[in-house]
């Protein structure tokens, strides 16, 4: 089940739309997908929107079934999954910022030539009440050091045209996931949103591989499920 | 100590290729690749090297060509259209016998087709592609590491038969994601290349980079040698990997991606009581034919299932290799699809006798 563990992350701190930006294999889709399931299971209407322009498959839009059978709306580009490569916007993406009482994640694309998206919705982001949060994977190799974590997100940020709100800590090495590799992060990952004065808003993993101590900490972790699968992997 | 780190097979192929000296990159993007392309684009200028977007993929080829008649150790990559488009090129690398190395990360056709994984360029790469009688050493990764590994391994066999060397992925292993750990150094053989075009600087004859003769039987030798070279290959460079096979009732025989779905439904099958190995090829030339030779043989071998994402295309080298010894059953999947570990269950208990 899909579930916060120290409760800390309350509704009330929740903006009307959550987009989820980062480099690329940050993990932006799965922490995306969680989060809506999260949300849905608090009882607000979710919608999901996948806005990757960049990646052509292993994307939200390949769970969406699974997603929509857990009552999530799913909004993706018409082509995703299919044999063309159209990197459209779905028009659909509009509504959600007119939906007063719903919730939305927007699953964006990967580094600057995936935030662009954001920029094209600016004047309705800037009117909404939104959260962007950077994913972060320390060991993808674009934010492997606290350098280049901060290189990362300021051309997020230029290419979004958009302030970062957070970091979301979502360090793994899929199924080879261990404690030690997400312990070893922290540091790394504090460091660089204390010098972007950023709060870290809320960790991500799968509950084999979450440190005790992840569970216990003052930041909220969010205990996820796998959703977005490759052939032979043990979990497809 | 090393760490893993995650990474996409797109960008695991060109951070291995510049690890394995590579410095000159020539392509033309084409989706399910183009990270290959992204990834040069600022690793080269780390690396001190040259990434190249030409303006076609005849032109990329060409480049390659010209870049390892100079000694260069040079790559360009692509998808299955666009590797049509270099078959040409293939052709006068194989008779200018020039080491290169191309990545096919294959899509969906023929035509257009699509974006999706596909293993319909076996024959293409495998039996030739373009004119003339030439063979490309092909090498299959099934996974992120082994990506890496092959990548560099395809430098040191290119360089050391003067030979193309081609990795064969699809679009599943390009854009998929797994941990990967970087050796401190890797194994680089660079041997002489006294035949490059490199300048004479007045103290040696010129050398000519060329595939005409114009005498037939001029032509006939460096054809025979050529013939010479890889049988040698053949029997030098053979890979293959084989799981459970010492008492399997039935052999799946798969590579790529259809080996890593296998890989599971052996275990399944097992659970069932149904003995079933896997060889899964690393070389798809020079084909391991070989091992299914002998296992075809075996007393306790009663079929083999070949299993590709193509109409039947590496089934023809295992029926040869089986040479009617015992069936060889088939499943594949086209147009993007994938074999699920369901069908495949099915297909194997359908041959068992146990559906």
């Amino acid at each position: 089940m899909v579930k916060f563990v120290n409760s800390s992350f309350k509704l009330k701190t929740l903006h009307h739309i959550t987009a989820f930006v980062g480099a690329y294999g940050s993990g932006k889709s799965e922490v995306s997908a969680n989060f809506a399931v999260w949300l849905a299971g608090t009882g607000h209407p979710v919608t999901l929107c996948d806005l990757d322009m960049i990646n052509p498959f292993y994307r939200t839009a390949d769970a969406a079934a699974a997603l929509e059978a857990r009552g999530i709306r799913m909004i993706v580009p018409q082509f995703a999954g299919t044999n063309v490569d159209v990197p459209a916007l779905p028009p659909a993406v509009r509504s959600v910022f007119d939906q007063p009482g719903g919730y939305a994640v927007l699953d964006i694309g990967g580094e600057d030539l995936g935030a662009r998206v954001l920029a094209s919705l600016r004047p309705e982001m800037a009117a909404a009440d939104t959260a962007v949060y950077m994913v972060i994977n320390t060991s993808r190799p674009q934010t492997a050091t606290v350098e280049k974590i901060l290189e990362q997100a300021a051309s997020l940020a230029a290419a979004a045209a958009l302030e970062l709100d957070g970091l979301v800590q979502n360090t793994n090495l899929l199924e080879a996931t261990d404690p030690d590799t997400l312990l070893r992060s922290d540091p790394i990952l504090q460091e660089a949103a204390d010098i972007l004065g950023l709060p870290v808003v809320f960790a991500a993993a799968i509950p084999q591989s979450a440190p005790d101590s992840w569970r216990d900490a003052a930041r909220p972790c969010l205990l996820m499920e796998r959703f977005i699968t490759y052939p032979g992997s043990s979990l497809a | 100590m090393n760490q893993r780190i995650l990474m996409k097979g797109n960008e695991v192929i060109a951070e291995a290729a510049v690890r394995a000296g590579c410095r000159h990159y020539f392509g033309y993007p084409i989706t399910p690749q183009t990270e290959i392309m992204h990834y040069m684009a600022h690793r080269m200028i780390e690396a001190g090297g040259v990434m190249v977007q030409a303006e076609s993929e005849v032109a990329a080829i060409n480049m390659v060509y010209g870049a390892a008649a100079a000694g260069a150790r040079v790559m360009t990559s692509s998808s299955s259209p666009g590797i049509s488009l270099k078959q040409e090129g293939f052709s006068y690398i194989a008779g200018a016998e020039l080491p290169a190395v191309v990545v096919n990360i294959v899509r969906s056709g023929p035509g257009l087709g699509g974006i999706l994984p596909a293993q319909g360029d076996y024959f293409q790469a495998t039996k030739g592609g373009g004119h003339g009688d030439y063979r490309n050493i092909v090498l299959a990764p099934a996974s992120i590491q082994e990506l890496y590994e092959l990548t560099v391994d395809a430098f040191n066999l290119a360089e050391r038969y003067r030979m193309l060397t081609m990795i064969f992925g699809d679009g599943t292993l390009g854009q998929m994601m797994e941990p990967v750990l970087f050796r401190e150094e890797e194994p680089i053989n660079r041997p002489d290349r006294p035949w490059a075009v490199t300048g004479t600087q007045g103290r040696r004859e010129h050398n000519t980079v060329q595939s005409i003769y114009i005498e037939a039987d001029d032509l006939e030798q460096v054809n025979l040698r050529l013939q010479a070279k890889y049988h040698e290959v053949a029997a030098q460079e053979t890979r293959y990997e084989t799981v459970g096979c010492d008492d399997a009732e039935i052999i799946v025989v798969a590579f790529g991606t259809c080996s890593r779905i296998s890989r599971n439904v052996i275990r399944q099958a097992a659970d069932e009581g149904i003995k079933v190995g896997l060889v899964r090829p690393i070389t798809l030339w020079p084909f391991p034919e070989h091992i299914l030779d002998q296992l075809s043989q075996k007393g306790h071998v009663r079929a083999f299932l070949d299993i590709e994402l193509n109409s039947g295309q590496m089934l023809e080298d295992v029926r040869l290799a089986v040479n009617g010894r015992r069936p060889v059953h088939f499943l594949g999947r086209m147009g993007g699809n994938l074999p699920t570990q369901k069908e495949i269950l099915e297909k194997i208990r359908e041959i068992a006798g146990r559906s």
